[in-house]
């Protein structure tokens, strides 16, 4: 369906992308992460034809992105978006459906967004998480088969995020393919069939969550502790701690090696609890992150 | 090139035409400017001929005005905020959306011309035969592409901050210049000559011609002035519309 090849982009003399490979397949949910400045935009952004690469290939279902076949097959919601402030959302929804030769209907695109109580209000006076929502209803009112969406749920507060979410989700069990970028880790873990770590214009890893939770190895052990962190570093040195509100963490290879050794130095690891790398956790050791105190 | 459906165009154009017309910050300056200079200096202070000189004049000074904002300021704005980004990557052709937009400054220049013409005839004792009427309404909308053309290429060009200080930086010396505000004949013969390669100049003495009251010059050489302005402005507004992303 979407195939890359040995992508290559910059700007000047920066290069953002540096040898992307992937393809995709009908269906699925697939997740770009990468921190910010990483090339995420920019490579939605050629895989859309806005761009066009310094090196590489991108084919869309066989065609190169951005000619008019593809553009029918093709829905996008950017993270730029201002539509005209003084259109109602139904005028706007009217507007970018006469677009396509065979759109959804209106009111299934008003049911699937969320918009059926707003139509008659103009775009000025929706709030953040209702122009979200009219700009992803504008990505999939041409009936598209694959949907682009560039952090779709920024901005939006945490009902109106799992909201937007059940509607990616809706669109997947619909057989539409949805390539996303996202800043929250629980919506790439709770969405995503498959996730791409980005880390300095490189795909660093792939797979579903799961898979790159085991790629790591990692775990994660915590327990309670009235020692400060510094005291913990300096105590054992092999390992990077951190202490909040109390609990020591600390993350792992083999957990039951650095258990032994707490137990052998005298700790009770009171509440002690060892759980699988979580995807953030994974993701900031790919990029090479510290972890937020 | 693609073929418009003319289903899309409609809604295109009807959308262009409420966004604009909503924006009645925009609407009323650009409907009164015209008319309360023609009240003030075609009507108060004019007579007859005059009257007739200055409707002309302003006719072109009025349609000026919307077609270099709409597309100027409007597609600055829409190029700024990313609506057409949004368009670009639908399968609509950019001839919809330039010709959306060509649709609204007509309509607005219909109604300048009609506002003008009323005044003209109810408070200034314009009198004209139903074909100088027809022939100045068609050049009324034939005034309205090249400013178009140049908003265009100033939309496409500077930001939406910038645009509407270009635009006005543009479209009131134009006019001055142009010989709209005040006849052709009073400026210093350089002046005379510089006016030959602004568009206004070459339409006002067009709908001069139309009463016999334009300076003499071939009327295919203002015609000629006139398309030599829209051609650049057309070939630059497509590069940079094809080099937007």
């Amino acid at each position: 369906m979407l195939t890359i090849s040995n992508l290559h982009h910059r700007y000047g003399d920066k290069h953002v992308l540096n040898g992307i490979n992937f393809s995709i397949q009908a269906g699925q949910i697939y997740g770009v992460l990468g921190t910010n400045g990483t090339g995420k935009t920019t490579l939605i952004n050629l895989m859309l034809g806005r761009l066009t690469p310094n090196q590489g290939e991108i084919s869309i279902f066989g065609e190169h992105p951005g000619s008019h076949s593809v553009k029918t097959q093709v829905g996008a919601m950017l993270q730029m978006g201002g539509l005209p402030a003084n259109l109602t959302v139904l005028e706007q929804l009217k507007v970018f459906a006469s677009y396509y030769d065979s759109p959804r209907a209106l009111d299934n695109v008003l049911a699937v967004s969320g918009l059926e109580n707003h139509l008659d209000v103009p775009f000025s006076k929706l709030s953040g998480g209702l122009k979200q929502r009219l700009l992803f209803a504008i990505a999939i009112v041409g009936n598209p088969r694959i949907v682009f969406l560039d952090e779709p749920s920024l901005a939006m507060d945490v009902t109106a995020r799992q909201q937007m979410w059940r509607t990616i989700e809706q669109l997947k069990n619909e057989g539409k393919t949805i390539v996303l970028t996202t800043h929250y880790m629980e919506e790439a873990e709770a969405l995503c069939d498959k996730l791409f770590i980005l880390n300095e214009g490189k795909i660093v890893a792939s797979g579903s969550a799961v898979q790159l939770g085991q790629q790591m190895q990692m775990s994660e052990i915590s327990f309670l502790t009235d020692q400060s962190c510094e005291s913990l570093n300096n105590q054992f040195p092999k390992w990077q701690w951190q202490v909040n509100n109390g609990y020591a963490t600390v993350r792992c290879e083999s957990p039951s090696k650095l258990l032994s050794v707490l137990f052998n130095a005298g700790f009770e690891c009171e509440r002690l609890s060892v759980k699988p790398a979580s995807l953030e956790q994974t993701f900031l050791s790919l990029t090479k992150q510290e972890l937020a105190a | 090139m693609i073929a418009i459906k003319l289903h899309s165009l409609h809604q295109e154009t009807l959308c262009d035409i409420k966004s604009v017309f909503r924006s009645i910050g925009f609407v009323i300056p650009a409907i009164a400017f015209p008319c309360a200079f023609y009240l003030f200096f075609g009507v108060a202070m004019g007579n007859q001929q005059t009257g007739s000189y200055l409707l002309i004049n302003y006719i072109i000074f009025g349609v000026m005005g919307p077609a270099l904002f709409n597309f100027g300021v409007n597609v600055a704005t829409e190029r700024e905020n990313g609506l057409l980004a949004l368009k670009q990557l639908s399968p609509m052709p950019a001839s919809q959306y330039l010709m959306a937009k060509c649709a609204t400054a007509l309509l607005f220049s219909t109604v300048i011309f009609a506002l003008l013409s009323i005044i003209a005839v109810t408070m200034a004792g314009v009198t004209m035969t139903s074909a100088q009427w027809l022939m100045l309404y068609a050049l009324a909308l034939l005034a309205t592409i090249p400013f178009c053309m140049l908003g265009l290429c100033m939309g496409l060009s500077f930001s939406a901050k910038a645009a509407p200080a270009l635009v006005n930086l543009i479209y009131l010396p134009i006019s001055m210049l142009s010989g709209l505000w005040l006849p052709i004949i009073m400026f210093p013969e350089l002046l005379q000559w510089f006016a030959w390669l602004l568009p206004s100049y070459h339409l006002s003495q067009i709908g001069l011609s139309i009463i016999d009251l334009d300076q003499g010059f071939n009327l295919a050489l203002h015609l000629l002035g006139v398309t030599l302005f829209i051609i650049p402005c057309s070939f630059i507004a497509i590069k940079k519309y094809n080099s937007l992303n």
